[in-house]
């Protein structure tokens, strides 16, 4: 029987993918099974088990040395030979940076169409459904993908692992030997990330600083403001183009997808791009000089003036409670 | 050996700009009028054009922008020429209507072949219109190419042939969701550059005095219907190699017989996507309560907060 083959370097992330093919598996006629890389293989046993035991049967593992680093070109072909040896005809793949170079390269290699971003996943009249943003987020569009090999690529967080279990959970892990090419890129450095990580997916209250905001050096007022109300702080695309925050501050169809108690908007003109971001936020309240910015159409809450009268006048009255 | 002038080509994509989709861009039936947004050059492959231009302040060589698209898209090359592209090509064939990543890439991919030999290829990290992200990736994968996606930085290219006999490489740092990483692709090899990565070039003055009147405008009455995604007819005005080109000079025209594409593998006929629906993002919050901009409206902002529960 034909497979969905799920794979992402990030561990959560393939556990989704997993949930996802659980469900999609029965209604295509597929199984579900997952493919594990890497050079070292403590850790990829350790993700294979996980895999395993969510259900994924079987699990793909190589761990050929050319792995090490887990350079794309490598990557694709160690997954072109799986999507072979595992008759794949849906490949799911984590929407990732590196997962979205991933994905063009191995559909380039298999002749196959590709949907990156994919925010849903359907089953209509036997074929696989894929619904992404179109056109900086103001439209959706669900498309479906003509060849025998089908590569989708699926934002993070969209679906949920779901419990241990399944068909087939702990079957059999199964070693792939592959003949692969060194990689041809060299990684010279590679450092985590700075600072704290941010996950804005699960904070229950959020600043969203834009481009109301003139420049770098006033960040601490709306810094100041986010601590006034044990808010985390987040950014249009825009102030992280400029180096002003971290990417991933970033909220929008570039960056998370949140869902807080509530969304206070600060100084941000409201794009759909960004918009996308906070479609789940149960309150928003939104602080613009602009009175004809599309955000206000978004607001529960508006307050039309000067960001820099308003944001040190709500941290005092906040100090005050 | 002497240090070789680099050789760049840098792709481009000309776009609706969809960062202000606005009421008068929606149709009646929810769907984007994409006529009703103005034709940009895609943001980011500005950056990648910059990217190309740097190299070649700083090494010499030649900077190649070339673009996939209708007769009109020769604007964004003009726009190339103006900040100092010197040489560019305008793939468009009515064949290529329609085309997904796939078949864009391979159209790509067989114009770079008949370009001849490259050291570097650059584009941006995604176009604003589909953000896909694809058509880097598939291009460095159908010519063998290694790639670096998502550079913020370049931060060091050696040029074939430089002294001391070190091979011909690009180095450059990226962000990735768990961190950064710096890496070294020997050449030729495929980029993809973010916004983060530099500040464009405005376009010269005496550039732009120069190409203005050398480039002629696209033909009159083509018909931009082809990017309707539900439209299956592809009409795009032809142009073919015999002589009627789009733009006299400095654009260089090449059709799907001029690449040697098959007609299997370009446009529609080569897109294996399809779209299936197209819906509307409809955003709406409730009817905004508005607070007055004082010192009493911000109280009042705060009470309404508390008794949301969200503070206190």
């Amino acid at each position: 029987m034909a497979a969905i083959l799920v794979y992402s370097e990030q561990a959560d992330t393939a556990l989704e993918l997993v949930g996802a093919a659980r469900g999609l598996a029965p209604q295509l006629g597929l199984t579900v099974s997952a493919a594990v890389l890497g050079a070292e293989a403590a850790g990829t046993a350790a993700a294979a088990a996980a895999l395993a035991a969510h259900g994924a049967a079987p699990v793909y593992v190589c761990t050929e040395p050319a792995l090490e680093g887990l350079d794309t070109a490598v990557v694709t072909q160690a997954l072109a030979h799986i999507v072979e040896q595992a008759g794949a005809s849906v490949v799911l793949l984590g929407s990732t940076r590196r997962g979205r170079e991933l994905g063009g390269r191995l559909a380039q290699r298999l002749g196959a169409g590709c949907v990156t971003d994919a925010i849903s996943l359907t089953v209509e009249d036997g074929l696989l459904v894929a619904g992404r943003y179109n056109l900086g987020g103001a439209t959706v569009q669900r498309e479906t993908i003509a060849t025998p090999v089908q590569v989708v690529a699926v934002m993070p967080k969209i679906f949920e692992a779901g419990e241990p279990g399944g068909a087939g959970a702990g079957e059999a892990v199964v070693a792939v030997s592959a003949e692969l090419a060194a990689p041809a890129v060299k990684v010279v450095d590679r450092r985590p990330k700075e600072g704290q990580a941010v996950d804005l997916a699960a904070a229950a209250r959020i600043v969203g600083v834009g481009r109301g905001l003139a420049k770098r050096d006033d960040l601490p007022l709306t810094e100041a403001l986010a601590a006034a109300l044990g808010a985390e702080l987040a950014c249009t695309k825009s102030l992280a183009d400029f180096g002003w925050m971290a990417d991933d501050r970033i909220v929008g169809l570039s960056g998370a997808k949140t869902a807080p108690d509530m969304y206070l908007a600060v100084g941000i003109s409201g794009q759909v791009q960004h918009t996308v971001g906070i479609a789940q936020a149960r309150i928003i309240a939104v602080v613009n000089q602009d009175k004809d910015a599309p955000m206000f159409a978004l607001a529960d809450y508006g307050v039309v003036g000067d960001l820099y009268k308003l944001v040190p006048a709500l941290v005092e009255r906040l100090k005050t409670l | 050996m002497s240090e070789h002038p680099l050789r760049i080509v840098v792709l481009v994509k000309q776009v609706p700009d969809t960062a202000n989709v606005t009421g008068e861009a929606m149709k009646d039936d929810g769907t984007v009028n994409r006529a009703a947004l103005p034709a940009i050059f895609n943001p980011e492959d500005l950056n990648a054009l910059e990217a190309g231009l740097r190299l070649k302040d700083r090494h010499g060589g030649r900077v190649t922008v070339l673009t996939m698209g209708p007769p009109s898209a020769a604007q964004v090359l003009r726009e190339s020429l103006f900040r100092g592209a010197d040489e560019v090509v305008l793939l468009s064939d009515r064949a290529f209507a329609g085309a997904d990543t796939l078949a864009t890439s391979y159209a790509l991919a067989r114009a770079l072949d008949h370009l001849g030999a490259f050291d570097l290829v650059l584009c941006g990290r995604q176009a604003i219109d589909g953000d896909t992200a694809q058509v880097g990736p598939q291009t460095a994968e159908k010519l063998g190419l290694p790639q670096i996606t998502c550079v913020s930085r370049i931060v060091e290219v050696v040029p074939p042939g430089a002294a001391g006999g070190a091979p011909a490489s690009v180095t450059a740092t990226r962000s990735v969701e768990d961190g950064a990483e710096t890496l070294c692709a020997p050449l030729p090899a495929l980029l993809t550059i973010t916004g983060e990565a530099n500040e464009p070039r405005p376009p010269s003055v005496k550039l732009v005095m120069t190409y203005k009147h050398a480039i002629a405008e696209a033909l009159t009455g083509y018909d931009d219907s082809y990017l309707d995604p539900d439209s299956d007819e592809a009409e795009v005005c032809m142009v073919g190699r015999d002589g009627r080109p789009v733009c006299r000079a400095r654009i260089v025209l090449w059709d799907a017989a001029a690449i040697e594409a098959e007609r299997e593998l370009v446009g529609l006929r080569g897109s294996p996507t399809r779209v299936k629906k197209i819906e509307s993002v409809v955003l709406a919050g409730g009817e905004a309560r508005l607070i007055e901009p004082t010192d009493e409206g911000v109280r009042a902002l705060v009470r309404e907060l508390i008794e949301e529960h969200i503070l206190g």
